[in-house]
């Protein structure tokens, strides 16, 4: 811990190499894979700032919205969050949890006006129970509720 | 008296004895008191038998399914097979506590029984009983598995359903418990050293085994850990970056970092102060993790329901990190070293560098983990810091780990020649750059898999080297053959050789983990009966599905064949739990795992949507595991054949 002896130059250089570049890359790879959670109409006021970044857009499937083709995996389906909506386009099985009406986390990108996602995440909530006909959903409660699905 | 007040009242009688053991041993080492003291030490027997009964009462609750007591209540079920409801014991958070307070009473009591009569044993006994005073009380009050149900349920609501699908869960978090409980000895007696003001070697050397063997349970639970998640998870990985895999590994960091760095005290006593840190930090980290992983602040697949015992795991941290940081503080001017390290280049050099990187790897996992924490607590944006942050910053310090392992071996202690270490790195040099030509020649162009297979071979070439040359010296000292030079130098130094064997597990593992991370293919595709499709090169025909109804869960498998043989991926839905638990189907192979995921069945139409990931050579971080354990082991074996008085100057080259 004390090197005092006169080589100690040494050891402080060779602190500064390992510590400094450890603080480079944790700083650099903390700026590019922070991963912010969003909602269509967040999206939408901030769309420089998210466009060429890999989000997590959280918002409810709307209804009547869900085209899943069985044989090619190929899903569409729109997330709103009661003003704005956007169409999302995913290749592979969605999960039981996955139903219009219901809140879901997509991770991905934004191609266009299109959301392309990598990853479906859908909150393991108890919660849940089916709307009824004609009833209004409560949009922002269920975003608040999805924001840390894994 | 019912199963939820025998309970409550043998934890409570533990606690007033651990208590009692607490004030005793701290008197009995303050006032140099050694009838004090060996009541203090006494103590040790009634904590651990009350505590044995609480978790046999909690056993026999399980086992019975009596609902009156909370815990079964809540986590167990009677239609459960019996395996799952005896480990439902850990299976939730209140039962795992108490499992974890039973194993540090033993502990405990094992330490009391065997540790050496010294000054330093009694404030190493408060130490611990101090610690178990915590957990016993969190049992008696927040974190109780025995408060009483008014009006029982006539069944208990069932274990977590990815907790009862595979029987790792019967192992993995008792080896987890060990290794952390492990690390109270040497923590303890770090503590006492601070106490004492005897800050020499002494308790290193005395905790040396303790450390070793808390170490390999670490190590054999987080390797079991990922083999949970490969074969339960069904996402063909084995690590995610899972706030509770960061909270398992973090220990794993600064105790293998104080394994290195002790040796350095003990041999030139310097680093005392590196070594009382890592050590604290070893421990605190578990508390540390707890508190992280059972507090719900960060989301987890582990993550039990928000209760109030996170805070109390965040309080006992800060009070404990404080207490200890005030008596190094107090000690400050004994802490100093004797002298300095003669040369970067040398053993204590390397060490140094291999803490360093050891501490920034366990800095960059608490960021990576806390900082959504913080940013949101700050901008109140919802943010994620997922697996590419990790690797991007993990996969360049653990390639410099795995450097630094390589040419440690090569390395004296004090200084360094620059020709003997020429001499050394010479052969392995040329066997690092060989295999790294031939691996770009068979078409590897992913640099870090590059690296890592140089700097395997490094490794292997190095140890091979430096164990070839102590078995040609000992031959010109001894004479006989070389097979019992090298017998003779196994028995006389099974430290060495066994951290040497440890050292090829690691070189294993990583070459495991660099495989299977960066040549990980995934396809997901649609099935209708009877059909055949080529996957990632294999043949696989799907017939039709398949159903099984057992009392505790409903099975729906696809029935597959692949290359000809039968294969079963399927998905479990368990009791009351409506999501599937998916059971994949894996062929195993050293070369590399094909690994098959029933993702979705139609019953209607039996047609099926399934994922297929070919993983190359995943299966060698398991084996990896096994070679570091039992090298760890090996470690422990006292050395049998005296060390030759003559010539010692040859031998230490490749000493410890």
């Amino acid at each position: 811990m004390n090197p005092r002896s006169n080589n100690s130059w040494k050891y402080i250089l060779g602190l500064v190499i390992i510590l400094g570049g450890v603080g480079f890359v944790l700083s650099s790879s903390l700026n590019t894979n922070l991963t912010f959670f969003i909602t269509p109409s967040e999206y939408l006021q901030d769309t420089a700032k998210y466009s060429d970044k890999t989000v997590r857009l959280g918002g409810v499937v709307q209804e009547n919205s869900v085209k899943y083709n069985k044989q090619t995996l190929e899903l569409r389906f729109v997330i709103t969050d009661g003003t704005s909506k956007f169409p999302v386009s995913f290749t592979g099985t969605p999960p039981d949890l996955f139903k219009p009406g219901r809140g879901v986390t997509v991770e991905g990108k934004f191609v266009g006006n299109t959301f392309q996602g990598s990853q479906l995440l859908v909150k393991h909530s108890e919660e849940y129970r089916a709307p009824k006909p004609g009833e209004v959903l409560d949009y922002a409660n269920i975003t608040d509720k999805i924001k840390d699905s894994r | 008296m019912n199963n939820s007040s025998l309970g409550e009242f043998s934890i409570l009688i533990a606690l007033v004895f651990c208590i009692w053991g607490f004030v005793n041993s701290a008197l009995g080492g303050s006032r140099r008191d050694s009838r004090l003291a060996e009541v203090g030490r006494r103590a040790a027997i009634p904590t651990f038998l009350f505590a044995t009964f609480a978790l046999i009462v909690l056993e026999v609750a399980l086992l019975t399914n009596d609902t009156s007591v909370n815990y079964v209540a809540n986590h167990s079920a009677s239609t459960s097979p019996l395996w799952v409801k005896i480990v439902s014991l850990w299976g939730a958070l209140a039962g795992s506590i108490l499992l974890w307070a039973w194993l540090l009473a033993g502990f405990l009591l094992l330490v009391s029984r065997i540790a050496k009569n010294d000054a330093l044993r009694p404030y190493a006994l408060a130490t611990m009983f101090a610690v178990l005073t915590f957990f016993l009380g969190v049992n008696a009050t927040v974190g109780s598995p025995f408060l009483e149900v008014p009006l029982p349920p006539l069944d208990g609501n069932g274990p977590n359903a990815l907790l009862q699908n595979h029987w790792m869960m019967a192992v993995h978090p008792v080896l987890m418990y060990i290794g952390f409980v492990g690390l109270s000895v040497p923590f303890a007696y770090a503590v006492a050293a601070m106490l004492t003001g005897r800050l020499g070697e002494t308790w290193l050397v005395q905790t040396r085994r303790w450390s070793i063997v808390a170490w390999a349970f670490l190590s054999a639970a987080i390797v079991a850990g990922g083999w949970w998640s490969y074969e339960v998870l069904g996402w063909g990985g084995y690590w995610a970056w899972d706030p509770v895999e960061n909270a398992s590994i973090l220990p794993w960091f600064f105790t293998t970092a104080y394994l290195h760095s002790l040796q350095i005290q003990e041999r030139r006593r310097i680093l005392k102060g590196w070594n009382l840190g890592l050590i604290v930090a070893a421990f605190s980290s578990t508390v540390f993790g707890t508190f992280l992983t059972r507090s719900g602040i960060v989301q987890s697949v582990h993550s039990f329901s928000k209760s109030p015992i996170g805070p109390v795991f965040l309080g006992f941290f800060a009070v404990m990190l404080g207490i200890t940081l005030y008596i190094a503080y107090k000690r400050l001017s004994l802490v100093r070293d004797d002298h300095s390290l003669d040369s970067p280049l040398s053993r204590e050099g390397a060490f140094l560098a291999g803490n360093l990187l050891f501490s920034s790897f366990a800095f960059t996992v608490v960021l990576g983990t806390m900082f959504p924490v913080f940013y949101e607590a700050f901008t109140n944006k919802t943010t994620s810091v997922g697996a590419p942050f990790f690797n991007q910053v993990g996969i360049p310090i653990g390639l410099a780990i795995l450097g630094l392992m390589a040419v440690g071996p090569a390395l004296t202690w004090r200084r360094l020649e620059g020709v003997a270490l020429r001499k050394t790195l010479t052969i392995p040099g040329i066997m690092a750059v060989l295999t790294s030509i031939t691996a770009f020649v068979l078409s590897i162009r992913d640099i870090n898999v590059l690296l890592t297979l140089a700097f395997s071979s490094l490794a292997i070439g190095v140890l091979f080297v430096v164990t070839g040359n102590a078995v040609h010296q000992r031959q010109q000292a001894e004479g006989g053959s070389s097979l019992k030079a090298l017998s003779d130098l196994l028995n006389a130094y099974p430290r060495r050789y066994g951290a040497y064997i440890t050292h090829l597990g690691v070189v294993v593992i990583a070459i495991g983990i660099a495989f299977s991370g960066a040549y990980k293919v995934e396809r997901e595709l649609a099935f209708r009966p009877g059909e055949m499709k080529t996957v990632l090169g294999h043949e696989v025909r799907y017939y039709n599905l398949v159903g099984e109804e057992r009392p505790e869960k409903t099975i729906q498998a696809a029935k597959l064949e692949v290359d000809g043989k039968e294969f079963y991926p399927a998905q479990n839905y368990y009791g009351t739990q409506r999501e599937a638990v998916s059971t994949p189907a894996i062929q195993y192979k050293v070369s590399g795992d094909f690994y098959m995921v029933l993702v979705n069945g139609d019953p209607k139409d039996q047609s099926v949507s399934l994922k297929f990931i070919s993983s190359p050579l995943v299966s060698w971080i398991w084996i990896g595991g096994l070679i570091v354990v039992i090298g760890a082991a090996l470690t422990l074996i006292p050395a049998i054949v005296s060390e030759p008085k003559t010539d010692s100057s040859n031998v230490a080259a490749a000493s410890d």
